[in-house]
């Protein structure tokens, strides 16, 4: 153990302890001739038990080590080998680890963690093209130290890579090595550059989402499952280095090096994937926008034609959807609506029966309804028209069409079907009669699917259910109410008059223990909620369930 | 209830320290027989390990007789208890992470513990030591919180592969070298004349439930010196297999 205060080699004034590793203690120092600060690091000859063996590696090692020479490095300065120590002078670098920052600050900013990334990477990729390859295999944010300046540096180069291995037998715990790479886990595989890759991708995902790989729940989610605002292109990345397979990975740091610096066009990458569809559909409506101009052009002298083919594609259209059993049929229906609409699109008939027919149609023939409902983008010409001429009606269409997206329950449909909904609000229609009331149902939709009342009920239903014990609660009652609770929430948007078994909830529901009678009164309350939400005036469900709160506030 | 009782540790054939701790308590209330067990398999590079198994049973030694005694005699409830194992637990894991933090070295340690009281047997695991209630056959309490355990819960590995995977030592957390610790509680009924078997892996890995069963069941465990026996013939057996690790392992009865 040096002792602060005490000059070592006639140079080093030893200032103060600053870090303890496993077989070492790290120093700062002072060559007060030349001015200038070191950290020593002590290797310490009763800290290892096979010292002779070690001091061999090590003297190898850092005669390795005093060759590189790296922004990102701290370069040895000079090894003194004593009788009792063997001490390793080298740059002290101030600042903090990125393990503390990290800690403290939960997830970094992006931008930075990119730079340092690049860093890291270029660090990496220098101790790989050494000769013979530098493999570093302990990448973690605990052996990243960030400078003042804003540059990383990587520490811990000094002990030997061979003592670090854990052999197999030795049970391990995975808060201490959760950046590893799987092949760094017992003897299978050899360790190469792609660990190292590895090591700095849990690294990576570490600092951007907070989430220390070797914590619950041990496992590395896409990272924009934590923070949707992350950059997609930095998911792929992270991913890429992570994968279980090194040969998934990147297989160079060259390789992540440029992907990092072109993460950003990643992204579009990924963005232009997402727009493909969007574009065919753009596609499909310039079509109908053409047929539509033709169309227009034979206006003038056509209108009983016109009104003679609407009606005929009409007429062939539900003729067709009476007897429409398997997809062709359902799809012909449907082309010839849209024959009708592109005749003439200011009539709403065609619309409203197409979209009923999409209704009935659509949980057993949900591809062809979806395809179709591309037909209908916001900002269809052939909608316009109809608006032109009603806004009642097209404040129908709306609705409906934001129905049936909502029915084919879809990821992401609810929020197509809610942007429908959206239009409908912001549009700000005058709208008359009995048509008043769209609007205001498009809300309470709308509502329920942006507040997601729907899963939030669900999962509350499920948890009661789950109390009860099994005895109590058969099957069959739990079957009942899932279909109850499900009902419920589609009862609106099929617009079926369904009948629910509100006798069997009944039955069901005779609490004996009152945390659960607690929790059923607040689920029922929560479906009161949702029916008054909805406008159900005069629904028999309504009353019924209202009946069975009052009971149960009795009890 | 009484309780037939009975311990056995080794170093094995390959280490050079034990790094493996136990604790049997047994104490005497008005109406009945209380009993503690504790388990834990150390781990750390530089021989701490057994430091970490060591202060854990001691604190859990002062818990049993200080805390739990208050537990006991204010009316005992699951909740009351877990709370108060949890509450252990946590400052152990805080006391030896700072510990290893501070000398810049990583130590740890597996935990099981088993109270039986009042007809009930409570039992606390973190890590793979497990504890197993023997009564018609070798039924396992404890699910392993290790890599392998999960990844085949989750259907992404079969019990074969996760015998030779070469993350089957690790563990998913241990009281020391985890950030934060979630134990795993369980409770049941105890009724006489069953046998708990509490043990570190080394004595599991290599003796399958069927040779188990053959010794420890109930009607073949008698007496404490039986129980002792047996306890070293399995060690004996493990060491004969080339078991590499520390062996530990111990039984109760209930009559």
């Amino acid at each position: 153990m040096l002792e602060i205060g005490s000059l070592v080699d006639g140079k080093y004034k030893i200032l103060n302890k600053i870090g303890q590793g496993g077989m070492s203690v790290v120093y700062l120092a002072m060559n007060e001739k030349a001015n200038k600060q070191w950290a020593i690091k002590e290797i310490r000859k009763d800290g290892v038990s096979n010292y002779e063996v070690v001091k061999q590696g090590l003297i190898v090692e850092t005669d390795l080590l005093k060759k590189l020479n790296h922004p990102n490095l701290p370069s040895i300065v000079d090894v003194i080998d004593r009788d009792d120590t063997f001490l390793i002078v080298m740059d002290y670098i101030e600042g903090n680890s990125l393990s503390k920052i990290v800690k403290h600050q939960g997830a970094l900013p992006q931008e930075d963690v990119v730079e340092w990334a690049k860093q890291l990477c270029d660090v990496l990729g220098y101790l790989h093209s050494r000769e013979p390859a530098i493999i570093y295999r302990d990448m973690k944010p605990a052996n990243v130290m960030l400078k003042p300046d804003g540059n990383v540096t990587l520490i811990d180069f000094g002990t030997a890579r061979e003592f670090k291995e854990t052999s197999v037998a030795d049970t391990t715990c995975l808060g201490t090595r959760g950046y590893a790479a799987p092949e760094q886990f017992g003897g299978q595989g050899q360790t190469d550059a792609r660990t190292d890759i590895y090591c700095l991708g849990a690294t990576l995902y570490h600092l951007l989402t907070g989430h220390n790989p070797a914590e619950p729940p041990y496992e590395m989610y896409p990272i924009r499952k934590w923070n949707p605002l992350l950059s997609s292109g930095l998911e792929q990345i992270i991913a890429k280095c992570t994968q279980q397979n090194p040969e998934d990975r990147y297989q160079s740091c060259a390789e992540l090096m440029y992907d990092l610096q072109h993460y950003k066009e990643l992204d579009i990458e990924s963005q232009k994937q997402y727009r493909k569809s969007w574009r065919i559909f753009v596609g499909s409506c310039v079509m109908t926008v053409m047929c539509l101009a033709g169309a227009v052009g034979c206006y003038a002298a056509q209108r009983y034609n016109v009104n003679q083919s609407h009606d005929s594609h009409m007429e062939k259209a539900e003729d067709i959807s009476k007897s429409a059993d398997d997809k062709e049929q359902v799809k012909e229906a449907l082309d010839e609506y849209i024959n009708a609409i592109n005749v003439d699109a200011t009539r709403v008939d065609a619309y409203h029966e197409m979209l009923k027919f999409m209704f009935n149609n659509g949980l057993n023939n949900k591809e062809i309804v979806k395809e179709y409902l591309k037909y209908f983008p916001y900002d269809n010409s052939n909608l316009k028209k109809l608006k032109k001429k009603s806004e009642n009606s097209y404040a129908l269409i709306m609705y409906e069409i934001g129905l049936v997206y909502f029915l084919c329950d879809d990821e992401g449909d609810e929020q197509i079907s809610s942007r429908y909904f959206d239009e409908l609000k912001n549009d700000e229609l005058d709208l008359t009669g009995d048509y008043k009331k769209i609007s205001d149902k498009a809300e309470s939709l709308n509502a329920i699917i942006l507040e997601k009342d729907k899963s939030e009920f669900l999962d509350k239903w499920n948890r009661i259910i789950d109390e009860r014990k099994p005895t109590q609660l058969g099957r069959e009652d739990k079957r009942k109410l899932n279909g109850i609770a499900e009902e419920v929430l589609k009862f609106d948007v099929k617009n079926i008059d369904f009948n629910i078994e509100i006798s069997g909830l009944n039955n069901v529901i005779k609490p004996d223990n009152n945390i659960i009678k607690e929790k059923i009164k607040k689920t029922v309350e929560q479906i009161i909620k949702i029916y008054e939400r909805k406008d159900f005036d005069n629904s028999d469900k309504y009353s019924d369930i209202k009946i069975m709160y009052e009971r149960l506030n009795k009890n | 209830m009484r309780f037939l009782s009975a311990v056995y540790t080794d170093v094995g054939i390959k280490k050079s320290t034990n790094q493996d701790s136990l604790l049997l308590l047994e104490a005497q209330t008005e109406s009945e027989n209380v009993i503690c067990a504790v388990i834990c398999d150390g781990m750390g590079g530089l021989a701490k390990g057994e430091l970490a198994s060591a202060v854990v049973i001691k604190e859990l030694r002062r818990w049993f007789i200080e805390d739990f005694s208050d537990i006991y005699y204010s009316g005992m409830s699951d909740e009351n208890l877990r709370l108060s194992l949890e509450g252990v637990i946590y400052n152990m894991n805080n006391r030896i992470g700072n510990f290893g933090r501070s000398l810049g070295i990583n130590l740890g340690t597996t935990v099981v513990l088993l109270i039986i009281v009042a007809g009930k047997y409570y039992c606390l695991n973190i890590g793979d030591s497990r504890c197993y209630h023997v009564r018609s056959g070798m039924e396992q309490i404890t699910k392993d919180q290790t890599f392998v355990q999960r990844e085949i819960d989750m259907g992404r590995m079969t019990e074969q592969e996760a015998l030779t995977h070469p993350k089957r030592s690790v563990l998913l957390q241990c009281v020391g070298a985890s950030e934060r610790t979630v134990p795993d509680f369980y409770t049941g009924t105890v009724q006489p004349n069953e046998v708990f078997m509490m043990c570190s892996d080394g004595f599991r890995h290599l003796i399958t439930l069927d040779e188990f069963y053959e010794y420890l069941n109930p009607e073949v465990i008698t007496d404490e010196d039986k129980m002792q026996e047996y306890l070293k013939y399995f060690t004996d057996l493990n060491k004969y297999r080339n078991e590499q690790d520390n062996i530990s392992a111990l039984l109760i009865k209930t009559l």
